[in-house]
């Protein structure tokens, strides 16, 4: 890990160097200018006065105001949120009516019979899931990209299957699922091909009181998330040279990926897992299909209180939501000790000497590559029942099969699909571009940030995804009942660009600092102002990644549901919303072409960046 | 000894170099050298068995007089060292070491055998420490440690001197021919300088279309 870090911290001191034309400017001020091989800049430095260059600096004092301002964003709403869940959480909200501090909305939540199942389903569909995803995300890179690069054959195809299953949002995934281990779904149906299954067996399935299912959920949806999080950090491990060399020492392939590999590839994909942990801990639109039912899962359980229209409620409300905080945070606190002990234990293997795996890890990871592939097929039979559904004219138990196809459920429901295919969109649009720029701006303006406020800076970012988005947004929707302000669209996009913005400029920040800083360089040197080299070199050599980014913003605003739900007070229907509103009515046509609809708007996004950056990888020949 | 009978390695059916052929014994390290891109890269990774699949290598390579080609990459027991020492930055420098280690027999033993080791490299205080804070020169000789600790058959080295400033580039070179004296040592180059220092044979490799001369 401490390796990863320098070796990040040493690529941004080089290219804080090479990027801050203010401190070279300075520098040129007084100095006759050496004409060094690697100072290409310099070469058109003679054109920079001291007096533009002290101007620049003065820019720069510019830019680091905004990029706090940037960064204090985020911030601010999440102290804001957590701090309007406290107060009312111990009695004290004088708008709702409470005027004095008091423990009663403690009492009264723990008064509230389902708590203790809550809480249990809560903790064992996350500390369930969370693990197997792991393990099966890691032995599924170990299996189809070891050193990094996709394998071809059956390998390659896993891997396209596994970026279908991450590119298809949670909602649309849980009604899926659902309809694929419901007792009367098509599991069943299927096994009654050969067995002899005339009527729906009797399963607790989907929605069991302990949250199997839900884990299944998370496992499915998880495991990709890790996996493609792993594959992207593999290419920073010169994996398939450290292979070599282990092999020259006698190491044999999988022994070598687990003691060279799996460990360093672990701390670096440290906080995609953190944010997966504190996503099964949260996850409300899953929950609501895949987890029990009375009580549900906490986080479930803090949205019912929201939605009672006896507003006394929300101080019992937001003891629950500082409650799933602490969880949060604890569950987060559990994982990191268990890593250390895990690394404890293991460090003395890691240079025992021993060539070759044991019986038990070769069999280990037989056993998880077959589950990881039966993961992956179940993802997609998943993914296939939400369209079939959709186009079924009739589907009756125990065929395996629809009376196939009439598009009458889509001529019936397109009216309707209008208005939140309009809301989900139009959000997802302005949220991304809000994120995009804002990414921009964030990235341009850390350059003349030093090693220590940029690093903090991207935590605070990435807050909004590792704690308990539970407990804060429920603190802003306070805050705005407080502030006789409804809910709507603008809150709910505002919000959305809490959870956007990290993912945006995560998946931005490394193509950012990988370019080639020369190309800058060199169009500065030709004349090109600070706003052309951004624009015409930076940016457009970084179209691919822009676009990339783009569709994974879009991606993540169309599937979020908690956001929605609070901040726009029932009065901004999406996809993902109505979806997962549909899903307890029971016609599953519906459900499956809400479903389908959401994943084809969201794999649209995907394609039209994927046509951009084959676009770009060429030039324009016209 | 190892042996190289009519080697070459082909890409899209082409050969990068004319084949080669040529014994290496203990104690005469034998230099291939070759302008940048004539395979002397690939030619090692053939040999140590991990050659991307997009290429293909030919003849036969013979250690102590059976062929090793049927063998998997970690049975071949060729220790490699290359132009960056990559030592495993999530292992400390003795940990590095037990690495190389062969198994066995007990925790004890091996850190004995791992500070004994150090010792004589004159590295004695170092094995706590984090390959991160080692200079260039002591990383390059911690690797070369790792490699013979794992007791190889055979030692090849890809260039493991260019990076290293001249004077410690003299210096590790004539430490890793004195260390390797035991070995059939096989060295590939673009500096002639290598050549000269290792003493012992030189196989220059043509470009398939070039003059054929071995």
């Amino acid at each position: 890990m401490a390796e990863a870090l320098q070796r990040v911290r040493a690529r941004s001191r080089g290219t804080r160097w090479s990027l801050t034309p203010s401190f070279q400017a300075r520098d040129a001020g007084h100095k006759p200018l050496p004409c060094t091989k690697k100072d290409v800049l310099g070469a058109c430095l003679p054109n920079v006065s001291p007096h533009r260059a002290a101007a620049r600096s003065l820019d720069s004092a510019g830019v680091r105001v905004a990029w706090l301002a940037l960064a204090a964003l985020p911030a601010v709403a999440i102290f804001a949120g957590l701090v309007f869940v406290i107060l009312p959480a111990f009695g004290y909200f004088p708008t709702l009516g409470g005027t004095a501090f008091s423990l009663q909305p403690w009492r009264d939540l723990l008064a509230y019979p389902g708590l203790a199942s809550a809480a249990r389903a809560t903790l064992i569909s996350a500390f369930v899931a969370m693990p197997i995803a792991l393990g099966l995300a890691l032995l599924a890179l170990a299996w189809i990209a070891p050193y990094g690069a996709v394998r071809g054959g059956l390998p390659l195809m896993a891997a396209k299957l596994l970026s279908w299953l991450l590119a298809t949002p949670h909602a649309a995934f849980a009604l899926g699922l659902a309809f694929l281990i419901a007792p009367s779904g098509w599991l069943v149906r299927l096994a009654a091909l050969v067995l002899p299954i005339d009527t729906p067996p009797d399963l607790p399935v989907p929605r069991d009181p302990y949250g199997l299912s839900l884990a299944v959920g998370l496992v499915l949806k998880e495991m990709p998330f890790l996996f493609f999080a792993g594959l992207t950090a593999l290419s920073q491990l010169d994996a398939s040279r450290v292979m070599a060399v282990a092999a020259g020492l006698g190491y044999q392939p999988g022994s070598a990926w687990l003691k060279l590999i799996a460990p360093r590839l672990y701390t670096l994909i440290r906080l995609p897992v953190y944010a997966a942990l504190a996503y099964a801990l949260s996850a409300v639109d899953m929950a609501l299909v895949l987890g029990p039912a009375v009580p549900p899962t906490l986080a479930v359980l803090a949205v019912e209180f929201t939605h009672d229209p006896d507003l006394a409620r929300r101080f019992p409300g937001a003891s629950l939501a500082l409650t799933h905080l602490l969880l949060t945070l604890g569950a987060l606190g559990l994982w990191r000790a268990l890593e250390m002990l895990i690394s404890h234990v293991l460090r003395g293997v890691l240079a025992d000497g021993v060539r070759a795996l044991g019986p038990f890890w070769r069999s280990a990871a037989l056993l998880g590559r077959a589950l990881a592939l039966a993961g992956i097929l179940l993802g997609a039979l998943a993914i296939l029942a939400l369209p079939l559904w959709s186009l079924a004219a009739a589907w009756r138990f125990p065929d395996a099969l629809p009376d196939c196809c009439t598009l009458a459920s889509w001529r019936r429901a397109l009216p309707d699909l209008w208005l939140p295919l309009r809301n989900s969109v139009s959000i997802a649009l302005v949220v991304t571009l809000l994120a995009l720029g804002g990414a921009i701006a964030w990235l341009t303006l850390e350059r003349n940030l030093a090693q220590r406020p940029r690093r903090s800076g991207r935590t605070i970012a990435a807050l909004p995804l590792v704690i308990s988005d539970v407990a804060f947004l429920m603190g802003v929707q306070i805050l705005l009942l407080a502030l006789g302000l409804g809910g709507g669209w603008l809150p709910t996009a505002l919000s959305h660009t809490l959870f956007v913005f990290p993912y945006v400029l995560l998946a931005l920040a490394d193509p950012w600092a990988k370019l080639d800083p020369r190309y800058e360089r060199a169009a500065m040197c030709l004349g090109a102002g600070p706003m052309r080299v951004l624009l015409a070199v930076r940016l457009a050599l970084l179209l691919p990644a822009l676009a990339f980014a783009g569709a994974l913003g879009c991606a993540v605003s169309l599937s979020l549901y908690l956001p929605t739900v609070l901040m726009g007070g029932g009065r901004v229907a999406t996809l993902a919303t109505e979806a997962i509103a549909l899903s307890s009515g029971g016609d599953r046509r519906v459900v499956g072409l809400y479903g389908t609809t959401l994943a084809l708007v969201i794999w649209a996004g995907f394609f039209i960046a994927y046509g951009i950056a084959r676009r770009a990888a060429r030039p324009s020949s016209a | 000894m190892l042996e190289l009978r009519n080697v070459a390695i082909s890409l899209d059916g082409s050969r990068l170099f004319a084949p080669v052929s040529c014994r290496v014994q203990p104690g005469r390290p034998l230099t291939i050298i070759g302008p940048s891109g004539a395979g002397k890269s690939s030619l090692l990774a053939w040999l140590t068995g991990v050659l991307p699949p997009s290429l293909t290598g030919e003849g036969d390579v013979l250690l102590d007089g059976g062929s090793i080609l049927a063998l998997p990459a970690h049975r071949r027991r060729l220790g490699i060292l290359f132009q960056d020492d990559l030592l495993f930055p999530h292992m400390n420098v003795g940990e590095n070491l037990a690495f190389g280690l062969p198994a066995g027999p007990d925790r004890a033993a091996r850190h004995r055998i791992v500070k004994e080791a150090l010792v004589r490299a004159g590295l004695a205080e170092f094995a706590h420490r984090d390959p991160l804070t080692l200079s260039g020169g002591e990383r390059a000789r911690v690797a070369l440690l790792r490699v013979l600790l794992a007791e190889p058959r055979a030692l090849l080295l890809d260039e493991p001197f260019s990076k290293l400033d001249l004077p410690l580039r003299d210096r590790f070179r004539s430490l890793v021919f004195q260390s390797a004296a035991h070995l059939p040592v096989l060295l590939v180059s673009h500096d002639p300088q290598d050549s000269h220092a290792a003493g012992g044979d030189v196989v220059a490799l043509h470009p398939n279309h070039g003059p054929c001369t071995n």
